[in-house]
């Protein structure tokens, strides 16, 4: 197997790390070697975070500039920041809210139109899959499953080789028990915006 | 609904006035063990699972029959701890956070001295503090087996430098071991163990973060048994580095590096890796750089010499591998180490091959390196081809505003840095800072920071700012930190009669590693070292205890301090908000949500552009609103207000 890169990034305390790591573990559930890797320190301080996840026989955890067969941003900047990534037939799974970085909220900087990210992603990748994470979560109840929405939306591209049932199931023991019916939602909810917007496109 | 913990200190008594009894941390309730780390240690023999570098590193030094594992925290190293210290109880050894690096290794020394199997972790500076024992318990040896762990940072993500410590091992004259996956991190440990104990030398493994956090498939070995209590023989002249016991030490030392390199020659951690063709070429590497070598292996022809015991170098073996290449490629991350011993080794045996690396800039010896840079020192030295690198499109990616981590809403730091500025408005002040999340208090608009070194550096360099300069000096420091290296520097500041105000930033815990302990602290039923009672007696006779939301009281203990002769410490407290937040939430209880007066805010942008509290929002009309999915609950920009229009609710979350 030739290997399956994906590049998983936001804003720090987003969940792009649990992310990250149910991916990886429900593929190696599978018999699916994976690799990730994580930095930890001071992205949790509000920072940029970034997880690269490998699937298959493969060298390092990093997925080489160019090559990530799909980009997961949980914030629309992230998104863009994470575009060296992709190549022309790459799918770009990107969440919707604005985070505000500290430039921007004591008004050093501007914070970019986000209809004017989207159009950068979908000038550089195959795909642009569009998901208002944070709505989805808000109705379901729960705004901290919105990664899972995401999770779900990604599952939807079927980029990542691992079966939809496993990402359930690693989901589950990952997640406080409290919280587990609505990051499931969450997980089929995502997947069904991905899906529909496939049949779309298709369509279009 | 009950206030936060931080209210009832700031509306309950006002500040607190002198040494006092801590009551805003909660003593250490007899911690429940995190069920993946369970997991880890359940894992049989065979089993494979998920794991972090350093979970790793964990699993290994239990496998190893580990009996004591001491740190002090520091990224990329603190998992190793954050597992070892919930496991130590289940598996029976000892764990220990340290006030600082030396005093693990010392402490973790005289228990290997003892015959014990000791780790002792650190991230790479951490072994500058440690270095003083380490280059002469090289000499004496241990009984038992020693490993010492650093975790390095190629690219400083979270670290003031990025020195190389392979470095380390050549000046202690020690073995060092690379890892380049999770599963190398598990195996490596375990050897070291083997190692450490057949040479009766302490043995040191580096990772760098791409290692120490990279998350693999890790297959878990068999548990060996513990060694039993130990007893220490004494043996002076081994033990006992008077200058002519040293001397020998020094010799015997140099004998075991000898044994050492005989390993290192037929360990399968040095091995030849054949890549996708046959050819002449030779790529030598270790650690993080060889996966990233791999990556290209199909496209590549020739071998690669995979390096995994560094130090000493498998002379011999590199010898017939430069031999029999025709020329060398050197891919290593950080200072040119293998590069030149290679060339050393070369030069012996009379090897005319080229030797291909920093010198050509194949590399840089700055920052970490990734797929991308290996692939073009492998296309710079033609052993690549440039058709088989994906094309990156020119990186006319839309530039965006980035994002550094900043201090969280709510923290203490903020308050007491807007205190600190506040009241040195129109006096010629610096700021010396120290290593903890109060770094951040450098960035705009809070911009407190004006030196920032190591541990502990803020006190002194502050004291020799203030001896020599006719500026006033406010130094900061975390309390991990104080313990961890400021008391020597804040008894030599007051001994020295220098003028200069402290502020301890005492937020009881070390939190920019994930919320370690600290000797000020209650720790499983041990006493804490009372934080003012040690100040006091460093000599400090002018100490105030603020809650650090308090941003009246603390300016005004900054001016006071600044108007004196002398030390004057003012300790800024209040529990860490995100320990706080969390606590509230296990009591089922919700901070105090706190919005703006819209006809009271007079759109003059002050707690905006001056106290930038990430929960403070500038609505387009210019009125400033609070979002309540960040507001913590902290009050502290209540005072921050010039018209007094931001007030609690009793309301909405309750």
């Amino acid at each position: 197997m030739k290997g399956v890169g994906v590049v998983v990034g936001g804003v720090g305390g987003q969940g792009v790390i649990l992310v990250a790591r149910v991916l990886a573990e429900a593929a190696l559930a599978r018999g699916i070697r994976a690799q990730m890797s994580e930095v930890h320190g001071m992205s949790q301080r509000g920072g940029s975070v970034v997880s690269h996840v490998r699937f298959g026989d493969v060298g390092s955890p990093l997925v080489k500039k160019g090559e990530a067969d799909a980009v997961v941003g949980f914030e629309p900047l992230e998104t863009v920041r994470l575009l060296p990534w992709v190549h022309r037939k790459s799918v770009v799974v990107t969440g919707l809210t604005p985070v505000r970085p500290l430039s921007v909220f004591i008004g050093k900087e501007a914070y970019p139109p986000v209809e004017d990210l989207l159009r950068e992603a979908e000038e550089r990748a195959g795909r642009v899959v569009a998901v208002d994470a944070d709505g989805v979560a808000r109705s379901i109840g729960e705004p901290v499953v919105a990664s899972a929405v995401l999770l779900g939306a990604l599952m939807g591209t079927r980029v990542p080789p691992v079966p939809m049932d496993r990402v359930r199931e690693t989901l589950r023991a990952r997640v406080p028990p409290r919280l587990v019916a609505a990051n499931l939602e969450a997980l089929d909810i995502g997947y069904g915006i991905a899906v529909e917007d496939e049949h779309t496109i298709q369509f279009a | 609904m009950p206030p936060s913990p931080g209210h009832a200190s700031r509306h309950g008594g006002a500040s607190l006035e002198g040494p006092s009894e801590r009551t805003d941390i909660p003593q250490a309730a007899v911690r429940a063990v995190n069920p993946e780390f369970s997991r880890l240690l359940a894992a049989r023999p065979g089993e494979t699972l998920l794991l972090l570098g350093n979970e790793a590193i964990a699993r290994a030094a239990i496998e190893a029959g580990v009996n004591l594992a001491a740190t002090y925290p520091g990224t990329p190293s603190s998992e190793i701890g954050t597992v070892l210290a919930d496991l130590a109880g289940e598996a029976g050894f000892r764990f220990h956070y340290a006030i600082n690096e030396k005093v693990a290794l010392d402490m973790g020394a005289g228990a290997a001295l003892a015959g014990q199997k000791v780790l002792v972790f650190m991230k790479h500076v951490g072994l500058n503090v440690a270095s003083d024992t380490l280059m002469t318990l090289a000499y004496t040896g241990v009984r038992g087996s020693l490993v010492v762990v650093t975790a390095d940072d190629p690219g400083c993500h979270s670290s003031q430098n990025e020195q190389d410590n392979r470095l380390f091992a050549r000046l202690a004259n020690v073995p060092m071991l690379e890892p380049s996956t999770p599963q190398e991190a598990l195996d490596m440990t375990r050897f070291a163990f083997e190692l450490s104990a057949f040479l009766e030398m302490p043995v040191i493994v580096r990772t760098t973060t791409r290692v120490a956090h990279a998350r693999g498939p890790v297959t878990v070995g068999k548990r060996a048994p513990q060694r039993p209590t130990g007893r220490f023989e004494p043996d002076p002249g081994r033990f006992v580095m008077i200058p002519s016991h040293a001397r020998e030490g020094h010799k015997r030392l140099l004998q075991k590096l000898k044994l050492a390199e005989g390993i290192s020659e037929t360990t399968p951690f040095n091995r030849v890796v054949k890549l996708g063709e046959e050819g002449d070429a030779g790529i030598v590497t270790s650690g993080a750089a060889y996966p990233y070598v791999m990556d290209y292996a199909e496209d590549l022809a020739g071998r690669v010499l995979k390096l995994g015991l560094t130090h000493p170098m498998p002379r011999e073996k590199v010898a017939a591998f430069l031999g029999s290449s025709k020329r060398v490629v050197v891919i290593e991350e950080l200072e040119p180490v293998l590069e030149d011993a290679l060339r050393a080794i070369a030069s012996e045996h009379g090897i005319a091959v080229p030797i291909e690396g920093k010198d050509r800039g194949l590399t840089a010896r700055t920052g970490e390196l990734d797929p991308d840079s290996v692939a073009e020192a492998l296309v710079k030295a033609g052993l690549l081809s440039p058709k088989s690198v994906r094309r990156i499109r020119e990186a006319k990616v839309l530039r965006v505003p980035g994002r550094p981590p900043v201090l969280c809403p709510g923290c203490g730091h903020r308050s007491v840095a807007y205190a600190a500025r506040q009241a040195t408005r129109r006096v010629d002040a610096v700021f010396p800072i120290d290593i903890g999340c109060y770094s951040l208090m450098q960035f705009p608009p809070i911009s407190t920071g004006d030196v920032l070194l190591c541990m502990g550096a803020s006190i002194a360099v502050g004291a020799g700012l203030a001896a020599s300069t006719a500026q006033k000096v406010i130094a900061f420091i975390g309390d991990s930190t104080f313990y961890h290296a400021g008391v020597p520097a804040l008894i030599d500041a007051v001994h020295q009669g220098v003028s200069m105000t402290l502020c301890i930033l005492d937020n009881g815990t070390t939190a920019m590693t994930g919320h370690q302990p600290h000797p000020g602290l209650p720790y499983e039923g041990r006493p804490a070292v009372d934080m003012d009672g040690l100040v006091r007696g460093c000599g400090v006779q002018r100490l105030e205890v603020i809650d650090a939301y308090d941003v009246k009281a603390l300016t005004k203990a900054f001016r006071k301090g600044m108007g004196q002769e002398g030390m004057s410490v003012v300790i800024a407290r209040h529990e860490c908000r995100l320990l706080e937040l969390r606590a509230l939430s296990r009591a089922g209880a919700k901070a105090p949500v706190y919005v703006v007066d819209a006809a009271k805010c007079t759109k003059c942008g002050w707690c905006v552009d001056a106290f930038a509290c990430p929960a403070l929002l500038r609505m387009a009309d210019g009125v400033v609103a609070i979002d309540a999915a960040l507001c913590s609950g902290c009050g502290a920009c209540v005072d921050v207000c010039p018209p007094k229009a931001i007030l609690a609710t009793q309301g909405a979350g309750a």
